[in-house]
């Protein structure tokens, strides 16, 4: 049991440092400001520590002071916070309707979702206790505050005609409650999930100064309609939808990093080969296919170049396209290794890759000249489908277990720092979030393939496709 | 020093009530499986009509070989049922087929793909040195995407780590 005046102190020192967080931050992505030394509070008389004690219990309770020192993370030498927020009721302006309360009860449902699961953030939920003791009837920031939230996210709900507008305010509540931001934001009433998106994005972009990824989308394999084709949903898991109609197999999407396009594998004329899909337009052509087997695309940081497996020369060995598919050099040539799963770095200067040139896959990487190949992991007989993480610092891959499942593990750019981030079933290929705080992956559980998302630190995890035949997951970047 | 006291023994009761509660497990609502708007799967209208053409398996004429995890040497018994579907090749010079490599579905859809080829081309390689012409055989992985045995056990995985002869 954490004692009372720790707590205190505890949220105290921490509310200090947020402040100075922020002040010091404003264009400094990945600065995060390191625990400062606090004092201890002094007791001076019986009296001031009860009437202490009492305060702490009904001003801070110990259900949300608990998770007790706010570190989650740290990348290098930074570390960061948690925060915590609470989100607050969309209240219905204008005319009531059923309509607008529950699309209201949806704005607050996907904000609080999103703030749940971004790594960044704590979500406050209400203390029933204490708004029973205190009888109070209107959440008010200042509640807030009390019941432990350090920021406040809420708004309005206004239905005009078909459109839905939805005007948030963001609040910071220490030292006393004051306006961060505040916008209105108008839409069709189904694309109201958009929306509440956004407002979480705002919360993440304004308080942790962090590019938010709530709007992003995934794409994935899914053979819910028969064959396996390859699929769009909101990062979330909401609004999936079908993208291809090839009747065939079609796995593996690549996203391109500026427009909505996906490469990806399709059977359609018979073997492996790699097109290239307008998400908008539908439309599709052929970029990859050299006699054998073309999979497994990586489009370069710059866009301008593709890492891929081709066998047209009779082994599987990694090459560099360009983006109408002509070959402009190969990367590997061994003659009975398979060498796959490429993927850039951020700063275009690695690729790593699965080989098995030692009789099993393992990870490596090589500059994309094709030079300086070197092994990075040594553990384990089955290491594959490396993904370089978009802030340059970690590999995700998965490994094969003694038992014989796949977990998602980490490693650092260099093979060390290992670390696995999921104990339960088996799973596959992992993908970095464009923030690279957070991971999607496939697991498999009995008979049904689906989708999870889940982040690096705190590990929370949450599935996001319940049709039991989705897979093969990569996660949209951002458009810079 | 009456009234002292009353208030040290209310603000003891309190903070026991306080703490007793605090002790209560966090309701963790929002760690809870969000229930996403993903509509049900759409059917495309036009349902393939040639479900047929694409079943797995060898055709009648040949025999199915099978691997080791992770592996695409020719084991033993392989070896003996390829010489059989050597024989057959052989005693019909027109014949021609397409050997199908496919795996179990663990590892990952890139690498198994990769190695379903292997194994296509190590079946295809032992055909051609045992003197089938070279034109008359050609390959094609599938990777998992075409598993024969729906189990998710070694009995299933076993049945699935093949490559297929298909007449063409």
């Amino acid at each position: 049991m954490i004692t009372l005046d720790y707590i205190l102190t505890l949220n105290m020192c921490r509310k200090a440092e947020d402040r100075g967080v922020r002040k010091q931050r404003p264009n400094a992505e990945w600065v995060y400001a390191g625990k400062s030394a606090c004092s201890s509070m002094s007791m001076r008389s019986v009296i001031a520590t009860l009437i202490l004690v009492l305060a702490v219990c009904f001003a801070a309770p110990p259900t949300t002071a608990q998770t007790g020192i706010d570190i989650k993370g740290v990348i290098g030498t930074h570390k960061f916070y948690s925060y915590k927020i609470a989100v607050g009721d969309f209240k219905v302006v204008g005319d009531w309707s059923l309509t607008a309360d529950s699309l209201a009860a949806t704005v607050k449902k996907v904000v609080t979702d999103d703030l749940d699961f971004h790594v960044f953030f704590d979500t406050i939920a209400v203390n029933q206790f204490y708004i029973d003791v205190w009888e109070i009837k209107d959440l008010t920031p200042d509640v807030w505050a009390r019941m432990g939230a350090d920021y406040l996210v809420d708004g309005t709900l206004e239905l005009k005609g078909e459109d839905a507008v939805v005007a948030y305010r963001i609040s910071e509540l220490h030292p006393q409650v004051q306006e961060m931001k505040d916008e209105k934001l108008r839409t069709k009433r189904g694309n109201i999930r958009r929306i509440a998106h956004m407002v979480g994005d705002a919360a993440v972009r304004q308080i942790a100064a962090e590019k938010p990824f709530f709007t992003t989308k995934i794409a994935y394999a899914c053979a819910a309609s028969g064959r396996k084709e390859v699929w769009l949903c909101d990062y979330d898991g909401a609004n999936a939808m079908r993208l291809t109609n090839d009747q065939s197999i079609a796995l593996s999407p690549c996203w391109d990093r500026e427009e909505d396009k996906l490469l990806y594998t399709t059977f359609k004329h018979g073997s492996a080969e790699v097109w290239e899909l307008d998400i908008r337009s539908g439309k599709s052509r052929s970029i990859s296919a050299y006699p054998g087997i073309n999979s497994a695309p990586s489009i370069s940081p710059n866009n301008d170049e593709i890492a891929i497996t081709l066998s047209k020369d009779g082994n599987p060995d990694l090459y560099i396209l360009n983006r109408k598919g002509e070959v402009k050099r190969r990367l590997t040539d061994l003659p009975s290794s398979i060498e796959s799963g490429a993927s850039w770095s951020p700063t275009g200067q690695e690729i790593i890759f699965s080989s098995d040139r030692t009789g099993t896959p393992q990870i490596y990487r090589v500059d994309p000249d094709g030079v300086g190949i070197t092994r990075l992991t040594y553990e384990g007989k089955y290491n594959d489908s490396p993904d370089y993480s978009p802030l340059g610092d970690a590999i995700v891959y998965v490994a094969r277990g003694e038992d014989g499942d796949f977990q998602i593990c980490t490693i650092d750019t260099k093979g060390s720092d290992f670390n696995q981030l999921d104990q339960t079933g088996s799973n596959e290929n992992p993908h970095w979030s464009p923030d690279g705080w957070h991971v999607v992956f496939c697991k498999q559980v009995g008979a049904k393939y689906d989708l999870y998302i889940m982040d690096r630190f705190k590990k929370k995890i949450k599935k996001i496709t319940s049709d039991g035949k989705s897979s093969n997951p990569a996660w949209q970047p951002f458009a810079d | 020093m009456k009234s002292w006291m009353t208030l040290l023994f209310v603000a003891a009761l309190m903070t026991i009530m306080v703490v007793g509660c605090a002790k209560k497990p966090k309701v963790e609502a929002p760690t809870k499986p969000i229930t996403t708007e993903t509509k049900p799967p759409e059917k495309p209208s036009d349902q393939p009509t040639d479900q047929g053409k694409v079943e797995p398996g060898s055709s009648s004429k040949f025999k199915t070989i099978y691997f080791d995890f992770d592996r695409y040497n020719l084991r033993d018994d392989a070896k003996a049922d390829l010489k059989k579907n050597i024989d057959v090749m052989q005693q019909d010079e027109n014949l021609k087929m397409t050997i199908e490599g496919h795996c179990d579905e663990r590892g990952t859809v890139e690498y198994n793909l990769a190695l379903g080829e292997r194994r296509a081309k190590s079946a295809r390689d032992y055909m051609v040195n045992m003197g089938v012409k070279a034109n008359r055989v050609s390959t094609i992985s599938y990777g998992k995407e075409r598993p024969i045995a729906f189990g998710h056990d070694e009995d299933a995985w076993a049945k699935n780590r093949r490559d297929d002869f298909v007449e063409k």
